[in-house]
């Protein structure tokens, strides 16, 4: 009886999530899907939402790994207060964010004018939309490695410093090696939520367009039936994406345990 | 080397180890023995650096090394589950010692591989070693580097009997045939060999030095 229970509920679970994929490919046009595809309007669109996203990640990595290890290994005053800093903007609506983006990166703030120093800017630039996804999906990162951290017992740095390492090369050689897998999917996860920003993308940098710009623009310009093309299109990238991810995941288990 | 520990004071969190007066002369083979929580494993890790004493002094020979950093002490470490690099192979895991140290002797290396016996696992991966192979590569990977004192964690808890006699005797050649200053901390008292000094710890407190008869009784 649980087991049923367990399994129905399951499935409408599951029937939730798909229904909205399957509705879209039941009601798109196909032949404007094609036309749509070898625009240069959604390729640029693809390119600038993918390398942005990737360029945020990177960002994360680089700031992010010793932020995580430093919460995570080190005490310190007001540690509490910036582990929740970092979770700030998963709970604000992202339009709010994108307000708060455009005050402190635009062109009269503070740090607008010293980027404008050397020649960048964050409002309606490549480098705005970079700004928005990190600034939002940050925390996703730091989180995953947080976790990889916490879980990678001390004592192998520990043992690693008897061994000669300094604490550097005690990070670099042993704990980073052995949160690989938290590092990896900490940025896909970060790269897949970043891809799906919007509000606060829209508004700092509404051009160059992204994916998800594109397709509220085609719709409040078009109507339902271009901007139902484009949502497919995501879809179907989206899962080539995903599924590439699970094929090489797979692959590196199974090469791993041998 | 010798081994002087003099008023030596940590406070971890609700925890106070401390130990008045500890001489460990060279070469010699000491057990510490005491209950789970008693601080055993915190008094190895103040003489590996891993953490610094709120006061009180830890001598090599005469050099006060209380404030010196792990790497710089060449002491070799083994904690109960040996702790090996999961992404290294066996070869590259002995190896991370010299690495580390910039140390090309691969002589000392193989020797103490063939020593072990673990020359047919070099190539292996760790997850697939058994308890007590895992066990003799975590004892090469301390040894290779010539550690001046070797401080064993409860070694030999996760074996079965006929692995720990084999392990504690080789244990025991290894001090003998390096005047290997070694510290090896157990709960075991069936791990202690007689001719050996043996500290307790009870609550912090490294409290008196008894012979195995007493221990037997006592414990």
């Amino acid at each position: 009886m649980f087991k049923k229970l367990i399994i129905t509920i399951s499935l409408i679970f599951i029937i939730f999530i798909t229904l909205p994929f399957i509705t879209v490919f039941l009601n798109v046009d196909y032949h404007l899907l094609y036309k749509i595809s070898r625009s240069s309007e959604f390729i640029d669109a693809v390119k600038t939402t993918f390398f942005a996203s990737l360029v945020a990640t990177m960002f994360a990595m680089v700031f992010g790994i010793p932020f995580a290890y430093a919460i995570t290994r080190y005490k310190f005053p007001l540690k509490s207060l910036f582990e929740a800093i970092i979770d700030i903007p998963q709970t604000i609506p992202h339009t709010a964010a994108g307000i708060a983006l455009l005050m402190t990166l635009g062109r009269s703030s503070f740090i607008g004018k010293g980027a404008a120093l050397i020649g960048i800017s964050f409002v309606q630039t490549f480098w705005g939309v970079v700004a928005a996804m990190g600034f939002l999906s940050f925390s996703i990162f730091v989180n995953a490695i947080k976790e990889g951290i916490r879980k990678t017992d001390i004592r192998y740095e520990k043992v690693a410093r008897s061994l000669g390492a300094t604490p550097f090369k005690a990070f670099f050689y042993v704990t980073l090696p052995m949160i690989k897998h938290d590092i990896i999917s900490g940025s896909l996860l970060m790269w897949a939520r970043g891809i799906s920003e919007f509000g606060a993308v829209a508004i700092l940098a509404y051009y160059p367009m992204t994916l998800s710009v594109l397709t509220y623009d085609k719709f409040q310009g078009y109507g339902i039936k271009q901007a139902l093309a484009i949502t497919a299109l995501i879809f179907i990238m989206s899962m080539i994406i995903f599924i590439i991810i699970r094929i090489i995941q797979n692959i590196w288990k199974h090469t791993e345990s041998r | 080397m010798n081994l002087y520990i003099k008023d030596l004071s940590i406070n971890i969190e609700n925890f106070h180890l401390h130990i008045d007066d500890l001489h460990i002369k060279s070469g010699e083979y000491i057990y510490i023995i005491g209950p789970t929580g008693s601080g055993k494993t915190l008094l190895l890790e103040n003489i590996a650096g891993f953490i610094t004493p709120n006061s009180g002094k830890i001598f090599f020979d005469d050099v006060d090394i209380t404030h010196l950093p792990p790497e710089k002490r060449n002491v070799g470490f083994m904690y109960q589950n040996y702790h090996l690099f999961p992404h290294l192979t066996v070869k590259k895991n002995i190896e991370f010692g010299l690495k580390m140290k910039k140390i090309k002797d691969m002589v000392f290396l193989t020797y103490i591989v063939e020593k072990l016996n673990i020359s047919h696992l070099l190539n292996r991966k760790i997850p697939n070693l058994s308890g007590g192979e895992k066990q003799r590569v975590a004892l090469a990977r301390a040894l290779v580097i010539k550690p001046k004192i070797l401080l064993l964690d409860e070694p030999l808890s996760a074996v079965d009997q006929d692995t720990k006699n084999d392990i504690l005797k080789l244990l025991h050649e290894l001090n003998a045939e390096y005047n290997l200053t070694t510290i090896h901390v157990t709960h075991d008292i069936n791990e202690i060999i007689n001719n050996c000094r043996i500290f307790k710890i009870k609550n912090g407190l490294l409290l008196e030095e008894q012979n195995v008869q007493e221990i037997n009784y006592n414990y």
